[in-house]
């Protein structure tokens, strides 16, 4: 399929906001840009760039080293099963992937380098997003002016996507998370107060932003809202204070480290379950399962999958997945980053190895099964719309069960959420 | 009914005050005592009580014992604190200091990877049973390890007093202090007062690493960055040097945090508001609030 047929398979929605009708509108003008100024000159010399080669190259970046390392390398964990699991099944006509994975320590300078490295030097077809939302940002453009197509697995921020054409996502956007979160307190726990604690850049804000939305609409009220810094463990002012104002519940984003240090400090001091802690989709890090030990009982997380369902794609995943890496679960960065990786290989099947290939295909991408077994819708902003498993951490089995599947569309969709981010 | 709620709020505050401030004083004794004796702004401490906070972890689990862990702990990091002074600062200290400081950052540098390399990438998970759980008394809460942290606190300062004021070594060391060239026409073994200084402020470094990894369940490569920089930011406030002052500038440290942070509309991190503090009173006090002019 061409790309102008796959661009008119998209679905180009009425647009809740002048500036999500912005986003659609220069989308479509870039596309067409791209196909007339110069996509096939493009296309034919990085089709026999790919051709000729034995394997077929894609990149992929993160945090292997340094403070968010943890993160980066369960990303890559999960997108070296999905190569292996593809490449085991015979490739794609033979042709075997060849990972080509680079270190960003977080860092945003480093990003920029890496993606313009693995596209110049190493002639990558496409790339798979494995960092955090700052360096997804940095690096974004760099594979959207090389027209590079890349799939962020992880990263929340719109900024990631938001105006980069061959940008894709694999995650929900941050503010729905948030959206979702007060919508299921305010609507089917009947909650009126609330205190917010937001890890102060793009992810928390963009949790925090959708938070506060949905709080605002039902008529609940924040009483409180306190910024924090990435990595934050110190809690217990900021508890005592929420304890002292009696909310009926805590809204928290942030990375799994602080999730942690508050719900074991919030439990200490009784402030939960008194109060219903609700937190981003960060709680399933590995940070969380190693160090919230006893407490966190009851806490609701936002996520994006689910690995315990009763699904046999996800039940086999699993049991794979956690035999073949020693992992204990699931993790956050893992599960989306081997989604995100099935995506792209997905795309190449019907789209054939080459960067333009990829980009056609993955425009044309309908839906897509998750891991939890739920077939996701793709909106013309190439963001899902990913259903949201609100889900309830049981201390006893040190596991996430399903309180449900948000998937109404009026919560999930990512498009009002661009009006906010310029 | 109000007021007995805001008497609690206030003692609950000042409980977490106090917890916060014994974390930041363990780190900043240290530095003090390094400071005072060799001027060198020992950046690495921060490493050696991140590496306190691994072996405390490491010689539980082998051990199961809290006791035989913090010893454990203490020892290792007591000797590794000395190693880094006879075979890093030693040999710079005919330099300008800021060789020394430039070595100091290296090494921290460097120690943050070594406990990627050798621990791997993950938190680890702290979790002492025989300290889980808290008091309540009168809606005051008071943690198992706050009670740990709070009593290791008083302990060590008043087995650091001792040794300062009433043995040899302490005099040697307060010597050295003072004037390291009068303490060497003294006969004073200027090198083994040094050892003595890196050996028992790394030790003290290594017990507040095992004390922060279980009061937040969590040990992790860079626990030793923000402790780092405020531990510097303390020997600056309590005056270059001087130990009662950065144990003072550490309680007030985290009584200002605790209230800031809680009460205050600045849109600032708590690491960002104690770094405005520093800047703020070094620009009333530059000499610190115990240093001499």
């Amino acid at each position: 399929m061409c790309m102008y047929c796959a661009l008119g398979n998209l679905r180009f929605h009425a647009a809740d906001s002048a500036d999500a009708a912005g986003e659609a509108g220069a989308s479509r003008k870039l596309t067409r840009r791209t196909f007339n100024a110069g996509a096939v000159a493009a296309g034919l010399s990085l089709t026999t760039r790919a051709f000729a080669a034995d394997t077929i190259k894609i990149g992929t970046f993160g945090p292997f080293t340094g403070p968010a390392a943890g993160l980066g390398l369960e990303a890559k964990k999960g997108i070296e099963y999905a190569v292996q699991e593809f490449n085991a099944g015979g490739g794609l006509d033979g042709k075997k992937v060849e990972l080509i994975s680079y270190d960003d320590r977080a860092n945003r300078t480093e990003a920029i380098s890496v993606v313009r490295k693995m596209i110049e030097s190493d002639g990558v077809q496409a790339i798979l997003d494995g960092s955090v939302s700052l360096t997804s940002i940095a690096a974004s453009p760099v594979a959207n002016d090389a027209k590079i197509p890349m799939v962020a697995a992880y990263s929340n921020a719109v900024g990631v996507v938001k105006g980069e054409d061959h940008v894709f996502r694999w995650a929900s956007v941050a503010d729905v998370q948030g959206y979702v979160m007060a919508h299921h307190a305010t609507k089917e726990r009947n909650y009126k107060s609330f205190a917010l604690l937001m890890q102060d850049e793009e992810y928390g804000r963009g949790i925090i932003n959708g938070a506060e939305k949905g709080i605002a609409e039902s008529g609940g009220k924040v009483v409180y809202k306190k910024p924090f810094a990435p990595a934050e463990r110190e809690f217990r002012a900021v508890m005592t204070e929420i304890k002292a104002l009696g909310v009926d519940s805590v809204i928290m984003a942030g990375f799994s480290p602080s999730l942690t240090a508050a719900a074991r400090t919030g439990y200490e001091l009784e402030v939960f379950p008194k109060a219903q802690f609700y937190i981003g989709c960060s709680a399933t890090e590995i940070d969380w399962y190693n160090g919230v030990g006893s407490a966190g009982n009851g806490t609701i997380a936002s996520l994006e999958f689910l690995a315990t369902v009763d699904h046999p794609f996800t039940k086999k995943f699993v049991a794979d997945y956690t035999k073949a890496t020693g992992a204990k679960v699931v993790s956050h960065q893992a599960g989306l980053s081997y989604d995100a990786s099935r995506l792209l290989f997905d795309a190449m099947k019907r789209g054939g190895a080459t960067s333009d290939g990829i980009w056609h295909a993955l425009g044309a991408t309908k839906s897509f099964m998750n891991l939890s077994g739920v077939d996701v819708q793709f909106t013309e902003l190439r963001e899902p719309l990913l259903p949201i498993a609100l889900s309830s951490w049981d201390s006893a089995d040190q596991q996430y069960k399903l309180v449900k599947f948000e998937k109404d569309t009026a919560l999930i969709d990512p498009r009002p959420w661009y009006q906010y981010y310029k | 009914m109000a007021g007995s709620i805001n008497v609690a709020l206030i003692c609950q505050q000042f409980v977490n005050a106090l917890a916060l401030g014994s974390i930041y004083a363990m780190i900043a004794v240290g530095l003090a005592m390094i400071y005072g004796v060799l001027r060198v702004l020992h950046i690495a401490h921060a490493g050696v009580y991140t590496a306190g906070a691994y072996l405390g972890l490491y010689f539980y689990k082998a051990t199961g014992s809290l006791p035989a862990a913090v010893v454990g702990a203490m020892i290792v990091a007591g000797i590794f604190g000395v190693l880094i002074e006879r075979f890093v600062y030693r040999p710079m200290l005919p330099k300008p200091r800021i060789v020394a400081l430039i070595a100091s950052i290296g090494l921290f540098i460097c120690l943050s990877d070594v406990f990627r390399i050798v621990a791997g990438p993950y938190q680890l998970a702290f979790d002492v049973p025989s300290v889980a759980g808290a008091v309540n008394a009168a809606g005051v809460t008071v943690s198992g390890a706050d009670f740990l942290i709070a009593g290791g606190t008083a302990a060590i300062f008043i087995t650091l007093w001792f040794i300062l004021q009433h043995t040899p070594m302490g005099f040697a060391i307060r010597a050295v202090a003072q004037n390291i060239e009068t303490a060497k026409i003294m006969g004073i073994d200027v090198n083994r007062s040094v050892q003595g200084v890196f050996f028992i402020g790394s030790a003290v470094a290594a017990f507040g690493g095992v004390m922060v990894g279980i009061l937040y369940n969590a040990i992790y490569t860079n626990m030793g960055d923000t402790v780092g920089y405020k531990g510097l930011a303390l020997i600056v406030i309590g005056g270059f040097g001087s130990m009662s002052g950065a144990v003072l500038a550490a309680f007030l440290l985290g009584g200002a945090e605790t209230v800031l942070t809680a009460y205050s509309d600045i849109p600032l991190s708590r690491d960002g508001m104690a770094m405005l503090m520093l800047v703020i009173l070094i620009l009333f006090r530059p000499q610190g609030l115990l240093g001499r002019e």
